[in-house]
Parts: structure tokens; C-alpha cells; sequence
């Protein structure tokens, strides 16, 4: 077939057929990971602060005991242990996605799923309900069906994030400059949690703690119906996501060249911010505020991978950050002792020495394309 | 009506909104760019040679008349389509450190690659051709980040390639690079309009450059006019000259380069000798403020010639003579004398 370009540089050499190099090395790694994720999805279900032989869980999880033999165990492993595994894998998969998706829209290596005000919102949502609301009523109401369990909860965490997404999308639609988007998404996040605060000021001591509790993060609080919903929210977001890897990659060489290839930056962007809502919305209307892990993640999969291409990052969040939060959440139980560590602790623990790694390792962190 | 302008503009006016207020740049532009052309845009910082470059490609909306890229108004075009037409590179070079420079090449089929950004065997006989072509394929697998400068460039460039569109522009791709790759990237754009027949469009601070190596010149005025026409003609007619004398400067047609140089008084000298010594000792002089004169009853007479295969110069002043090997030793003998 003839050359379309004739050596036009003076100095051909051969050049053999490359496929994307280093594409083999990436999907062993990205099958390393896989295997990891089950490994830590058993020892989720396997720790906890009831003791049970690791033999049992494995013939309970395999199904070869219905509770006959051990009825708590089984009840234990089945309403709580594997709807908190299957949490943490979603929740750290979406966190850690979303994260990613900020960092490469706002060329910000500190971007996270907070950036536009989500996690705000839900403050203020969760803090209408629990300190806003005096009534005797409602507090009995979320008192008996506690913090998580709550359908009202979740609710109201959801209607929070949507106001101020749908606040923070008015403004992305009008507003070219991505500084000034992360600016106001920021600033409008601490004005709202500012309100907050007031509020906790003039509210019953009960009301704090259980508002606080809430800011503590939880990924036990998602019940057995609860967890199909916040499955089908998730997928669909990372599908999304998954779908536009090749938009994200044209953003990362800035966004006049992948607007001379022919990108909609604006339907971009808002396709950014509606998959991020989906993500975080969901995450944290179901196991409250949990930090770190957006940032973290994108970072250190971008170092181990060396690579910034979307379509072997995004399926390395959804791993590497399910992997963390099964670790943290293992952390966070104490296996062994009777209490259990808040899971925005653990995360925040674990998190920030791993940035501060990555980023020392590395030469330039100005960009996240790095 | 036949078109044979790949891109063409129509009483294009040029400009940007800035708070609120609409500056007007350039008006009733009408330029064609051929098949097979290579256009440089020359022009002083801030002519709006940007705006210009990013009028045509479709990035800025025109603020008056119209843009046609084969024949089409790009008004009329979605950017998919545009993509498909008119490639772009860039000053700055890219902030994507991580990504491989086959990645950034393979972001070039963009406009023509699936869901996913699979390519098929076209797409990827493409990409290596256009990295054979702009000799990068050594550093395929190396992160953009790994790369110099100049070798980002070429990067972005087999990216623009890669892209295959009939058009491409450029805006001043070479302003960060030092000479050796300003050469090479210049000769490689020459190389690839003579041999696949594209349309390259330059925009530059390169005049040397520029003057060898395109078939049009675009010169924007400060005075918000444009000049075009083929280098030659340009400068013989006296285009050139007149334009540069209007904002202040000298341009010297013989030599192609600007007079950095005035004459200072009292000092006129006569030059002769071999046509290479004469060129170069013309300028040391010129440097130390004398003016060259034709005139053979000048009192000072410098004879720059060959003596046994070395260069010499010989200074006759009224009736003394002296010899010098170098320039440096003549210079500084009439630094003296003037000093007396």
C-alpha cells in the first residue's frame, strides 16, 4: 500500500507495526488488580468484629450452609457483612472515578468528587432533616430506623447534592473558564457549610452528635434494598464515564486542540458533571461524606500505570479504588475488637501518605496529565 | 464556480469581544490559500495574527463575512466536519505529560475513530507513516513529558498529520524552539506540501525563514492592512521596504534583513575587494557606524581580499597603508584613528 507520507524528515528508518505500547503490561496489571479485589472482597466478609472461622464463611458464601447450622452467622454475613463489602467496592469504584474525572476537567491535581459542591449539598440536605427539623417527630423517626437505614436520609442527602449541582451545571453552562467553575464550586461549598455550622450552633446536643456521626462516613448503613439501587446508580455512572474516555483524553492536550479535533467541549463538560453527580450523588446520600479516596486514587493509579489515557485509567479507579476502600473498611473494623473505626478516619489515614508519596516521586505536579 | 482556493475569505473581518466590546482587528479581508501552497502570515506582536489564525480555523467567530474551506462556509459546518478539514498546531506545547507520544498521536484520528477510539488498519498505517515522516518513530513509546522541546513539536505536528486534513495551520510552532529545529520543522513543512500537496498556513517571526521557504507571504499591518503577494515580488517591488520604512525601520532588499544600524556622521568609507569578504566586512563596518560609499575619491578605502588562501584587509588612509589579518584587527585600528 503506498505510503501516505513520504519520508518527509530525511532520516527513515524502519518502524516495526506498534500496537499502544506497554498495552500488555497494563492489562496484567489491570488483571493483578482483579484478582486483588476478590481476595480483599472475602477478607472483608471474613473480618469483622464476630468472630466466625474463615471455614464457615466460605461455605456460607458458597451457599453450602443456609443457616441451618449457624442462623447469626449466616444473618451476620448476609445482611451486613456482604452488603458492606459490595458498598465499599462501589463506593471506592465511583469515588475514585469521579475524582478522576474532576482532576482531568479542571487540570487540577487536588480536584475531587467535592470539587462542585456535592458533598455540600449534602450537608445541607442531611442538616435541614436532622437540625432544622425540631419536631419531636422526625427525630424519633430517624432515631428508630437509624442513621443509615433511613430512606429520608438518603433523600434528603440526594435533594442537597441536586441544588447545588443544579446551581453549580447553570453556571458551567454560561461560564467558558474551568478556573472559575472550580472556584465557585469550592467557595459555594464553604459558604454552605458555613450555614451549617451555624445551625449546629443553635441545635440540641442529640442533634449534633447524630449530624456528626453522619459527617463520620459509614458504609454499614446500606440495607439489603437499598443496595440495587445504589448498584444500577453506579454502573450507569461508570459507564458513562467509561463511554467518554476518548473525550477525556483530547481534553488532557487542552482544550483548543480538542476543539480543532472536533470536541463539544460545552456537552463535555456537562457530561462530566451529570456522570460525577450520578457517582458521588449516589455514594454519599447512601454512606455520607467520604474523603480522600477521589484524590488519592486517580494519582496512584496514574503512577503505577504511568499512563494518563482514560481507557485504562478509568477501569484501573474502578479497582484500585475498590481495593482501598476494602482495605480501609477492614482497618476501620478493628477485627477483633468490639468497635469500629469511622471510615473518613481511615480513608484520611491511609490517603494522604500515599499522595504525598506519589507526589514526591514525581517531577511536575502542576497538571494531572502527569 | 469552480474553487480552487482550499480555503478562502470573503470581506473576513477579524476581531474578538472583550467586557463586553467588540475590537475589530482586520476588516474586508479577501485571501485564498491554493493547493499545495505554503503561506507564511507575518506580522508584529499583536497585529492579530492569532486572531486571524484562529478566525480561519473555525475556533473564533468571524465578526464580519465569511470563512470557505473547500468551498463550504465553516459557519455552516459542524466541528466534527471542520475536523475533517482544517488541522491546527499550536504554539505552546502540550501540558499531557503521561500520555505516550503514540496516545497523542492516535488522538489525531479522533474525528474518524469509533466509540472508543478504536482504530482500524487504515488509522494505524496512517499514524505510522506520519511518525516515520516526521522522524519520531524512536520515541513512540515515550511519555510526552520524556521529550525536548523541539521534539514535542514534531510530536504535535504527526499529530496534525495524522489528523489528514487538507489544511493546516499553524501558529507560530516554532517560537520556543532554537534555530536547528526551527530549520528542520520549516524544511519538514516545506517537504510535505511539495510531496502530498496539502496547504500549509504559518504564522511566524522567522522573516529569514519565511522569505525562503514560502510560495505567499501574508504581511498584517499594524495599520490593520495586509500585503500579499510572493516573497520576491514583494521585496523587488519595493512592498516591503515601504511598509517596514512607514513603521520605522529599514529593511534592506540586497541583503533580505532588517538595518539594525544608522551611520553615524563623518564616517563614510569605500569598500572593495572579493564578493564574500566584501558581504561580511560591509556589515562589521556598518556595525561601527560607517557608511559604505560607491565613491572612489573617499580618503578611507578598505580592500578585503585573498592573500595565499587567507583573507586580508588592507586600509589606505590619505596616503598611509596597513594590513590586517582579521577583522577584529581592522575594526579596532579605526576605532583608534576615529578616537585621535
Amino acid at each position: 500500500m503506498e505510503k501516505l507520507y513520504p519520508d518527509l524528515s530525511g532520516n527513515a528508518t524502519g518502524v516495526s507495526s506498534a500496537a499502544i505500547p506497554g498495552t500488555r503490561r497494563k492489562f496484567a496489571w489491570l488483571t493483578l488488580m482483579g484478582s486483588l479485589l476478590f481476595i480483599l472482597l472475602v477478607l472483608d466478609i471474613a473480618l469483622g468484629s464476630v468472630r466466625i472461622p474463615v471455614a464457615d464463611v466460605v461455605r456460607i458464601l458458597i451457599g453450602s450452609d443456609n443457616g441451618t447450622d449457624h442462623l447469626a452467622w449466616y444473618k451476620i454475613i448476609h445482611s451486613l457483612r456482604i452488603p458492606k463489602a459490595f458498598t465499599a467496592v462501589l463506593a471506592g469504584a465511583a469515588l475514585s472515578v469521579s475524582g478522576l474525572q474532576m482532576q482531568t476537567l479542571f487540570r487540577n491535581p487536588l480536584a475531587g468528587p467535592s470539587a462542585l459542591g456535592i458533598t455540600s449539598g449534602a450537608s445541607l440536605g442531611v442538616a435541614v432533616l436532622m437540625l432544622g427539623s425540631g419536631s419531636m417527630a422526625s427525630v424519633y423517626a430517624i432515631r428508630q430506623l437509624g442513621i443509615g437505614g433511613s430512606w429520608l436520609i438518603v433523600l434528603a442527602s440526594f435533594g442537597g447534592s441536586a441544588l447545588v449541582m443544579a446551581f453549580v451545571t447553570s453556571i458551567a453552562w454560561r461560564v467558558r473558564d474551568n478556573v472559575v467553575l472550580l472556584i465557585v464550586g469550592l467557595l459555594l461549598s464553604n459558604l454552605i457549610l458555613a450555614l451549617v455550622s451555624i445551625w449546629q450552633y443553635f441545635s440540641e446536643p442529640e442533634q449534633i452528635q447524630d449530624f456528626l456521626l453522619w459527617t463520620f462516613g459509614s458504609l454499614s448503613g446500606v440495607s439489603r434494598q437499598q443496595l440495587p439501587i445504589l448498584v444500577v446508580v453506579v454502573l450507569a455512572g461508570l459507564a458513562v464515564t467509561f463511554l467518554s474516555s476518548k473525550h477525556l483524553n483530547l481534553l488532557l492536550l487542552g482544550e483548543h486542540y480538542a476543539a480543532s479535533m472536533g470536541l463539544s467541549i460545552q456537552q463535555t463538560k456537562l457530561r462530566v458533571i451529570g456522570s460525577t453527580s450520578l457517582l458521588a450523588g449516589a455514594v454519599t446520600g447512601f454512606c455520607g461524606p467520604i474523603g480522600f479516596v477521589g484524590i488519592a486514587v486517580p494519582h496512584l493509579c496514574r503512577a503505577l500505570l504511568n499512563t494518563s489515557d482514560h481507557r485504562f485509567l478509568i477501569p484501573a479507579c474502578c479497582l484500585v479504588g475498590a481495593n482501598s476502600m476494602l482495605a480501609c473498611d477492614i482497618v476501620a473494623q478493628l477485627p477483633g475488637y468490639h468497635t469500629t473505626l469511622p471510615i473518613n478516619a481511615v480513608t484520611a489515614a491511609l490517603g494522604c501518605p500515599v499522595v504525598i508519596a506519589v507526589v514526591l516521586r514525581r517531577r511536575h505536579v502542576n497538571n494531572p496529565g502527569v | 464556480m469552480t474553487d480552487t482556493a482550499v480555503l478562502r475569505t470573503s470581506a473576513l473581518t477579524i476581531g474578538y469581544r472583550q467586557n463586553g466590546k467588540t475590537v475589530s482587528v482586520c476588516q474586508g479581508l479577501d485571501l485564498a490559500l491554493h493547493k499545495k501552497q505554503f503561506v507564511c502570515l507575518l506580522g508584529a506582536n499583536g497585529a492579530g495574527k492569532s486572531t486571524l489564525l484562529r478566525t480561519l480555523s473555525g475556533v473564533l467567530p468571524p465578526l464580519g463575512g465569511n470563512v470557505y474551506v473547500e468551498g463550504t462556509d465553516i459557519g455552516q459546518m459542524s466541528k466534527a466536519a471542520l475536523a475533517h478539514k482544517v488541522s491546527l498546531v499550536l504554539t505552546d506545547t502540550v501540558q499531557a505529560g503521561n500520555l505516550s507520544v503514540y496516545t497523542v498521536l492516535t488522538l489525531g484520528r479522533y474525528p474518524y475513530s469509533g466509540w472508543l477510539g478504536m482504530l482500524n488498519a487504515t488509522d494505524r498505517a496512517i499514524i505510522r507513516d506520519a511518525a516515520e515522516a516526521t522522524g519520531i518513530q524512536a520515541f513512540l513509546d515515550k511519555n510526552i513529558h520524556e521529550l525536548s522541546d523541539g521534539e514535542r513539536q514534531k510530536v504535535m505536528i504527526a499529530r496534525a498529520l495524522v489528523q489528514d486534513t487538507p489544511v493546516i495551520i499553524l501558529d507560530e510552532p516554532t517560537a520556543h524552539l532554537d534555530l536547528p529545529n526551527r530549520v528542520t520543522i520549516v524544511r519538514l513543512l516545506r517537504n510535505l506540501v511539495q510531496r502530498t500537496g496539502k496547504s500549509v498556513l504559518l504564522s511566524t517571526h522567522e522573516l529569514d525563514l519565511a522569505l525562503q521557504a514560502a510560495d505567499r507571504v501574508w504581511l498584517m499591518m499594524p495599520n490593520q492592512s495586509m500585503l500579499c503577494g510572493t516573497p520576491e515580488d514583494l521585496i523587488l517591488d519595493g512592498t516591503f521596504e515601504a511598509a517596514f520604512r512607514r513603521e520605522g525601520f529599514e529593511f534592506n532588499r540586497a541583503t533580505g534583513t532588517f538595518q539594525v544600524h544608522t551611520p553615524e556622521p563623518g564616517k563614510t568609507i569605500h569598500l572593495s575587494g572579493e564578493v564574500q569578504e566584501v558581504f561580511w566586512t560591509g556589515r562589521a563596518l556598518q556595525r561601527e557606524g560607517y557608511l559604505l560609499t560607491e565613491r572612489n575619491d573617499c580618503p578611507t578605502r578598505v580592500y578585503a581580499g585573498m592573500y595565499n588562501g587567507t583573507a586580508g584587509w588592507t586600509l589606505r588612509h590619505h596616503d598611509s597603508t596597513c594590513m590586517f589579518n582579521t577583522v577584529a584587527g581592522l575594526l579596532e585600528h579605526l576605532q583608534q584613528k576615529h578616537n585621535d
